[in-house]
């Protein structure tokens, strides 16, 4: 049985680029549906480094991308000021480096000016000594050193954000929900036939317009209206630290000369990245021994003590680069485009939009909503700039939350960074629990690598619509740092079954594919004293199995919770 | 005249509470805790883990649980490399299999004799399983488990009542029951009748966040004991009449809760308090007290035994020819550290694999630390010096080469060279520094640490004996 449903603008991709356009439409007015395939972010946005960095990397051979992204960083902050923290960074000088002290200096002065539009705080120079008083990790190597600033946020989260205010001006945002093809009438788009990949359902979608937003996938979304966009995908991976290395993310430099480098993102340290061009299976995407050892040779040369850390999981993405022939992947532009399917291939009501950057999501948004709402005949003005994401409407006093309901103050503060003002009411969540007792207790802490609490968990279950164990890691951040589920996805996976009415076998199933896949993310990276860590978690998932087999489609329909009263027999 | 036992696991303090019984000096040299500190409460002979193992947990029609006897007898046909084989013989023939299960039979009892005190007793046997509860509702069909979730054999039991704990973390009681009841339709046996008990304990008995280990430590007090036996015996209070079936049918299932000391004696009380059987059920990372009490009641009888214990690091060992003479170990007291060397007429190393530390990657290698030992893999494949990375399969389930590798021996336990002869005369191996077997899979883990153990005491003693004029 087909469900349909009919809409003014449909969106397929839920990473940035596509929760963006949502959120922008639905504040015009516009009705709005959203599928994405997998988790909102899941694709390449969770993937990036997590940087409205204005992109020093460009300002030699695209000066505009470098002033969009400091301008729309100054915006991102102003709406979602709870989602973003602020990086300061340490870039070492070395005797060999093919650009002294000076020349670096005239590249940051340069990018001095675009530091306001960001908030930005100008360069300073270190010397030798203090530098290394700054952070004793550093090479001792080293000539001098500069600081500069940059600022980091949750991809996955700021997703999220758009995606729930998308929502709460009434569009419709479902993941797991794949396109599968275009309908089409007479040449014309009109809508998409969506698959869930949990229930199976096919959904029939109308559409005035479709918007292509698929990120590195969105060939194939053309392909399937028989049309040809060309990308140059390029893939970047991410080493995870289980912790801090350093407060400070501090430059390094690849064997190739590549700008890399280690910065605190969150709780934990990460490392990267790469830039290679990626011809593989999108869907099945691994990071190589090649890649691991690029990325700490490079890292080392700053932080000789980089391998005694260790390294808890790997991110992989592809960065969905405009086309360019001829090029190294560094040189490629990082612009990008938003196409009219009925001007460039007299295919109408298809839209693609590709390439950019993150840091610039909210402008490339807003160009590409204009456009759409141009074809609609929609004349309300862009808002997104103006009016805060869900959770930026006002600051929290966090001590106060975390004494009014008996959370730690680290907790209470990682809830703050990802819902804001809204963090109080994601506490309340216990409360409707089926087994409250009279006095609700205070909230358990699942995860405490984060922390994340049962009922923050309870809250993107019934409030996000969350929908799988393995969601929650991007959605949350639940079983990503030292334990990388072993200590939390038991447990979480309890607090959703009881949120979610799941069955055993249902749970059963979130709990070893979470766990497999955060198997998967951790061996690429496997090297000393992360092995017996590695042992510990796989111990601790096989020792606790039993003989129910995980079913996915055992649930208990996730649209209408429903308890299974077979155990309450008295 | 000493023996010399490197590594304070359940391998290492076996084997040095055995060779002490034998009237030998013994010294225990440990760095701190290991793999059996983290173990779950079963002492796992053979206990295959369900559609992972491909061992079998049920009879050719499916419609019978094997007896521990029976797995036993599948791991030594089906295992050629698993140190069962090693111990008692690879063979389909009824010598191996009875000479093993006389040796758990015997390993068993003397374990129980020297844990008892502690008040912790080793039940169970070879001849039917008991079917015990995780604190994830999974069930485990177990051969041996120790005081806390021993008590708690589901079959048998006409009606079981989770306890249901507000605000406790990692413990949630209406999923438990409902795994628990998917678990026994997944095996094909009846159930009990199975009911979610909340126990009223007094708010702030659970530490706000929920933390089990504080929990833990809280019902090794008597007045935290007294609270939560008040709450156990007032749980159906609130509750209108029902029918319930007789006390020795009913068991209350409690998270692992009850403390690091003492549980014999705690569960009686329980028990009276409840009017029904009382157990823990067996934990999971991060939550479970059991290890720890292992390890405590194995340090006391060590202590009670007159083992000298060293708490300190195994540097290096010394050898002439085949043989190994003496351990440097460097010793922690407070914040210094001093330098010792011991000498030792034979040495066991029970330094376990990555966990105990007794395997470790060193320059881009997995390498056996003291001395390099030849490690190879559950294939029977040669991989010290190996990365690690490439020893792992793409999913925990399949099998892995980093967690199946460790050193070959031969019957007496003596670490072999590549040439298949023993590398030193008077050097042996136990527990999971012993190669050949996946104790995450064959969820053999424990039983090969205290066979491995006992059967190194004894060579080791035969060893010393036959050298003393
Ligand atoms: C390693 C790396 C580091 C980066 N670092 C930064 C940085 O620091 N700062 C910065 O500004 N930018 C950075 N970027 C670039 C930035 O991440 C991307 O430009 C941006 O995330 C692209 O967003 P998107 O929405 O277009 O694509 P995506 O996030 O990939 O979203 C597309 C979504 O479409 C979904 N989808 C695909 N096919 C279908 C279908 N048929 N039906 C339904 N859904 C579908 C996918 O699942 C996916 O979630 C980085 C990129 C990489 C790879
Ligand atoms: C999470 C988890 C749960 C488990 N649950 C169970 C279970 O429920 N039932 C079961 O049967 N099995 C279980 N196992 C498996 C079982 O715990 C192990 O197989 C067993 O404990 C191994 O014992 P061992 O003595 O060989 O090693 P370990 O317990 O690891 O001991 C090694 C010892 O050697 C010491 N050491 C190492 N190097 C040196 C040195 N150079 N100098 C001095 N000392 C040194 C260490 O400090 C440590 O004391 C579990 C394993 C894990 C990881």
């Amino acid at each position: 049985m087909t469900r349909t449903l009919s809409t003014q603008v449909l969106v397929v991709g839920g990473g940035i680029n596509g929760t963006g356009i949502a959120r922008d439409l639905a504040l015009r007015g516009v009705r709005v549906a959203l599928v994405e395939k997998g988790e909102l972010g899941g694709g390449t946005s969770s993937a990036s480094s997590g940087m409205l960095h204005g992109g020093l990397r460009y300002l030699q051979k695209d000066p505009e991308v470098t002033l969009h992204s400091c301008v729309d960083s100054g915006n991102i902050q102003r709406i979602a000021p709870h989602l973003i923290f602020r990086i300061p960074f340490l870039m070492p000088i070395f005797r060999d480096d093919p650009i002294g002290p000076e020349l670096a200096e005239i590249g940051l002065e340069m990018y001095d000016r675009f530091q306001a539009f960001k908030r930005g705080k100008p360069h300073t120079r270190l010397s030798r000594e203090q530098a290394l008083r700054l952070e004793p990790a550093l090479s001792p190597q080293i000539e001098c050193a500069f600081t500069l600033d940059e600022w980091g946020v949750d991809a996955a989260r700021l997703c999220a954000a758009n995606a729930l205010d998308a929502v709460d001006r009434g569009a419709l945002v479902r993941t797991h929900s794949e396109v599968m093809s275009l309908l089409q009438v007479g040449g014309r788009v009109t809508g998409a036939r969506v698959r869930d990949g949990i229930t199976g359902e096919e959904w029939e979608i109308e559409a005035a317009l479709v918007m292509n937003a698929a990120g590195p996938w969105l060939p194939k979304v053309a392909r399937l209206a028989g049309l040809d966009v060309k990308l140059r995908p390029g893939k970047g991976i991410h080493l995870v630290f289980e912790r801090r290395v350093s407060d400070l993310a501090i430059y390094a430099r690849g064997i190739d000369g590549r700008d890399m480098f280690t910065f605190p993102h969150e709780q934990n340290s990460m490392a990267g990245t790469t830039d290679d061009d990626f011809y593989g299976d999108l869907d099945r995407m691994t990071t190589t021994e090649d890649e691991v050892a690029y990325v700490l040779q490079a890292i080392e040369r700053s932080i000789p003590g980089i391998r005694r850390h260790r390294v808890c999981h790997v991110i992989a993405g592809v960065r969905p680069t405009l086309f360019g022939f001829g090029k190294y992947e560094d040189e490629l532009s990082r612009d990008y485009q938003v196409i009219d399917h009925g001007e460039r291939d007299g295919v109408p009501g298809l839209f693609t939009i590709a390439g950019g950057k993150l840091a610039a999501y909210r402008l490339m948004a807003e160009d590409a909503s204009d456009r759409l709402c141009a074809k609609l005949g929609v004349r309300e003005p862009c808002r997104t700039a103006l009016l805060p994401l869900p959770g930026g409407e006002a600051p929290l006093d966090v001590a106060a939350l975390s004494r009014r309901f008996r959370v730690g103050w680290p907790a209470a503060l990682r809830l703050f960074f990802r819902h804001g003002a809204h963090a109080p009411r994601v506490l309340e969540q216990n409360a409707a629990l089926p087994c409250a007792e009279p006095a609700p207790p205070a909230p358990r802490i699942v995860c405490a690598c984060e922390p994340v609490t049962d009922a923050e968990l309870v809250h993107v279950a019934l409030r996000e619509g969350l929908r799988t164990l393995t969601d929650c890691s991007l959605r949350v951040r639940l079983g990503i740092g030292a334990c990388q589920g072993a200590s939390c996805a038991a447990a979480a996976a309890g607090v959703l079954a009881e949120a979610l009415g799941w069955s055993a076998e249902r749970a059963a199933y979130e709990l070893a594919t979470f766990l497999s896949g955060r198997w998967r993310a951790a061996t690429p990276a496997l090297a000393g004293p992360q092995i017996a860590a590695l042992e510990l978690h796989r111990a601790a998932d096989l020792g606790a199995r039993g003989f129910t087999r995980g079913d996915r489609a055992g649930a208990a329909g996730e649209d209408t919770p429903q308890r299974d009263a077979a155990w309450e027999t008295a | 005249m000493r023996a010399v036992v490197v590594g304070g696991g359940l391998a290492g303090a076996a084997a040095a509470l055995e060779l002490a019984s034998r009237e030998l000096e013994v010294t225990l040299v440990s760095a701190g805790a290991g793999a059996t500190a983290l173990s779950f409460g079963s002492l796992d002979v053979a206990v295959p883990s369900p559609g992972v193992s491909g061992l079998p947990l049920r009879d050719a029609t499916a419609t019978r649980l094997l007896s521990p006897r029976e797995r036993l007898a599948a791991c030594l046909r089906t295992r050629p490399r698993h140190p069962y084989a090693t111990l008692f013989g690879h063979s389909g023939a009824g010598s191996a299999e009875s000479a093993a299960t006389d040796a758990v039979k015997s390993a068993a009892a003397s374990l129980d004799g020297w844990l008892a005190p502690s008040g912790l007793r080793v039940e169970g046997g070879l001849d039917s399983a008991r079917l015990l509860a995780n604190v994830r509702g999974a069930l485990r069909a177990s051969d041996f488990a120790f005081t806390g979730p021993a008590e708690g054999d589901l079959q048998g039991a006409a009606e079981v009542e989770v306890a249901a704990i507000a605000g406790l973390a990692q413990h949630d009681a209406r999923p438990l029951a409902r795994a628990l009841a998917a678990e026994f339709a997944a095996i094909g046996l009846a159930r009990p009748a199975l009911r979610v008990v909340p126990l009223p304990l007094p708010g702030g008995f659970v530490a706000d966040g929920g933390s089990p280990a504080r929990l833990a430590a809280r019902t090794d007090t008597e007045e935290g004991l007294g609270v939560l036996l008040e709450a156990v015996a007032g749980r159906h209070r609130d509750e209108a009449r029902f029918r319930r079936a007789d006390g020795e049918r009913r068991l209350l299932l409690l998270p692992p809760i009850l403390g690091f000391s003492g549980v014999k004696a705690k569960l009686a009380r329980l028990r009276e308090a409840a009017g029904c059987r009382v157990a823990e059920c067996l934990g999971a990372p991060p939550a479970s007290p059991a290890g720890l009490r292992l390890v405590r009641a194995l340090d006391a009888a060590l202590s009670r035994e007159g083992v000298v214990v060293k708490q300190g690091r195994v540097c290096a060992l010394e050898r002439t020819g085949r043989r190994v003479c003496a351990v440097r170990l460097s010793l922690r007291e407070g914040a210094s550290h001093t330098e010792e060397r011991l000498e030792a007429e034979a040495i066991l190393l029970a330094t376990g694999r990555f966990l105990g530390g007794g395997i470790h990657e060193r320059e881009g290698g997995v390498h056996e630390t003291l001395l390099d030992l030849p490690l190879y893999d559950g294939a029977g494949v040669r991989v010290d010096g190996l990365a690690a990375r490439r020893l792992v399969g793409p999913s925990p389930e399949g099998p892995q080469g980093l967690f199946s590798l460790g050193v070959r021996t031969d019957s007496c336990l003596r670490p072999l060279g590549s040439d298949g002869a023993p590398l030193f005369e008077n050097l042996f191996a136990a527990g999971d520094l012993v190669g050949g077997f996946d104790s995450a899979v064959e969820r053999t883990g424990l039983g090969v640490a205290l066979l491995t153990g006992l059967r190194a005491a004894a060579e080791m003693g035969r060893l010393v004996e036959e050298e003393s004029p």
